[in-house]
């Protein structure tokens, strides 16, 4: 019998690829959560004083879904792609019910910008100190017995969000200078936001979300020279803060074709990797998950989404068997969660887990 | 070596597509009009190559950055033949009319933007509505265009709904059947498509102009 842990403990546990007493949930809940407390979108992204990030606002409803659901890891805030676009002069739309959505990448016209400007400071640029405030708050209510994640883009990601997808996938197959400034502006500025939400308070692990980091937007040679030294310059900052790192880039990795870009992946010192859907998860806990933690699983297009529960309580069973045995393995949804994902059913993916995810597993019956 | 001399410019023209060479199709498409090639002919090896390269990608041997290129060079040596085209295009030799765009709330028109050009290389009349595009615009612009499909597309699981939505606007129009609906993205499925009724599921950029295609009742552009 393994002594029960609280959510915190059995996160770092199984992210450090040991057995927890159950197998932990990550929801990544960006704005899911503003569904559970019903605020609308703005209220919180630009409902502080002179559009300002609404820091108090963000908190409560990271900490009312937490209580609400009972996972076991949250992101410390409300999470927007256009919070660096913005911080340049970039322009985000902010649909009431709705996902922030950057309408005008702040280098999307004029990378030659990128000259002039430097990295932000989280603390005064943009909507940014509103995050911070979120992050410290929910550090302070929860934070001792819930994970906490640093969450932010990766790299390439988050030179995207600075100057268009499209523009940065050209200027990488034709202007590589400008992508190289912006993707080294991106990783800088990635480093400082972790350093200061560690210091506001996440205590578990820095989650790199890297839908463009990855073969759904990359070829392999352009993830290994844009995406994955960066990740290594990354990797490293945050170890010498004392924290891990998670790693999860969109693509079918699981696919011999690109598999050995998780061997990389790994290469850089990552401890976990969250693999997006339509991957393989039995074949990638048996080829890494000796070397890294794996996590993801549940998907939000065929099951989440459109439920029924008991879909979502097999899915999780199934993933669990194909995981879990051994440890190092923490659920979680095949993307991120935003609102309009009915509430019962994320409910529902956490319930299973935990009522299933017990060691010693017994999952054959 | 030998063989690259030998090659037709038609057939260069064709190469130059599929490898996304930037510096050269300019030259090619000049040497080609000069040599007395019609307009018809460079646009047909221009999408025999576009095909090729929808396929590459369908089958993982090209990833999105050289399939984005290879885009590019299509439309910018499209818009070189493009005045003599129209001289020689006539509207029997068009397969279909398209409306397409990515639903309300979602901004990544990366993928739609390939099928378009994939579209319009095949022969069809493409309707470009963008991102973001609402339900009505879609459904407006096929009545106002009288198109035969609005293809659809969605990164994101939270727009993945304005499909529907868009689906039912037809019906209630009595349009649905008259006009045919296709969609397509990364959470999307075949399962989701028959869910919502729509009429066919592109599972990637080739698929969904095969998919146009056999909605037009007619036979698709490359043979695997």
């Amino acid at each position: 019998m393994i002594e029960k842990m609280t959510s915190l403990e059995r996160a770092r546990v199984a992210l450090n690829r040991g057995v927890p007493d159950v197998v932990p949930v990550f929801s990544r809940d960006l704005t899911f959560p503003l569904d559970v407390v019903n605020y609308t979108t703005p209220e919180v992204c630009r409902g502080g004083p002179n559009g300002a990030y609404n820091g108090e606002k963000s908190a409560r409803a990271v900490i009312a879904a937490q209580k609400e659901l009972g996972h076991d890891v949250c992101v410390g805030s409300i999470w927007d792609l256009g919070l660096s676009s913005d911080a340049y002069g970039g322009i985000t739309d902010f649909p009431e019910q709705g996902i922030p959505m950057v309408k005008v990448p702040a280098f999307g016209e004029r990378p030659e910008k990128i000259d002039e400007m430097s990295p932000l400071d989280f603390r005064k640029d943009g909507r940014y100190p509103g995050v911070l405030k979120s992050y410290e708050i929910v550090s302070k209510e929860i934070g001792n017995r819930v994970g906490i994640a640093v969450n932010i883009e990766g790299p390439v990601t988050e030179a995207s969000m600075m100057r268009g997808t499209e523009k940065l996938v050209f200027d990488m197959m034709i202007h590589p200078d400008i992508a190289k400034k912006i993707i080294d502006l991106a990783t800088t500025n990635i480093k400082g936001f972790i350093k200061d939400c560690i210091e506001g308070g996440a205590n578990w692990a820095v989650f790199l979300a890297s839908s463009n980091d990855g073969t759904e937007i990359l070829t392999p040679e352009l993830m290994r020279k844009y995406s994955l030294p960066n990740i290594t310059t990354i990797v490293e900052h945050a170890k010498k803060l004392g924290y891990p790192v998670v790693f999860h880039p969109h693509g079918i990795f699981t696919d011999p074709r690109n598999s050995q870009l998780v061997d990389e992946s790994i290469a850089t010192g990552i401890a976990g990797f969250q693999f997006a859907e339509k991957n393989d998860f039995k074949l990638a806990k048996e080829k890494w998950g000796s070397r890294v933690c794996i996590l993801g699983g549940v998907d939000i297009a065929t099951a989440i989404l459109p439920g029924p529960v008991s879909r979502i309580e097999d899915e999780v069973k199934l993933r669990l068997k194909e995981c879990a045995s051994g440890g190092g393995y923490i659920v979680m949804a095949s993307c991120s969660l935003h609102r309009k994902t009915p509430i019962p059913h994320v409910k529902a993916m956490v319930d299973a887990t935990h009522r299933y995810g017990v060691y010693p597993l017994h999952l054959d019956g | 070596m030998g063989q690259h001399f030998m090659q037709s410019v038609l057939e260069k023209i064709k190469d130059a597509v599929v490898n996304g060479d930037m510096e050269n199709y300019q030259t090619l498409i000049s040497d080609a009009l000069k040599q007395g090639h019609s307009a018809q002919k460079i646009l047909d090896s221009m999408s025999y190559a576009m095909a090729i390269v929808g396929e590459k990608y369908a089958e993982g041997d090209y990833y999105l950055p050289q399939v984005l290129v290879s885009a590019e060079v299509f439309t910018k040596a499209l818009e070189i033949i493009e005045p003599d085209l129209k001289k020689s295009i006539s509207a029997t030799s068009v397969k279909g009319k398209i409306v397409i765009g990515v639903v309300e709330g979602d901004i990544h028109d990366i993928g739609k933007k390939l099928v378009a050009t994939l579209l319009g290389a095949a022969g069809f009349e493409v309707y470009d509505l963008g991102k973001d595009v609402r339900i009505e615009q879609f459904v407006d612009t096929a009545i106002e265009k009288n198109a035969n499909i609005i293809g659809m597309s969605a990164l994101m699981t939270t727009t993945m709904g304005g499909m529907e939505k868009v689906v039912k606007l037809l019906e209630e129009k009595g349009m649905k059947g008259k006009i045919k609906t296709m969609i397509g993205g990364s959470p999307i499925t075949q399962e989701y498509a028959e869910k919502i009724g729509a009429d066919a599921y592109g599972e990637s950029a080739q698929k969904a102009v095969q998919v146009a295609s056999k909605l037009m009742g007619i036979g698709v552009l490359v043979n695997d």
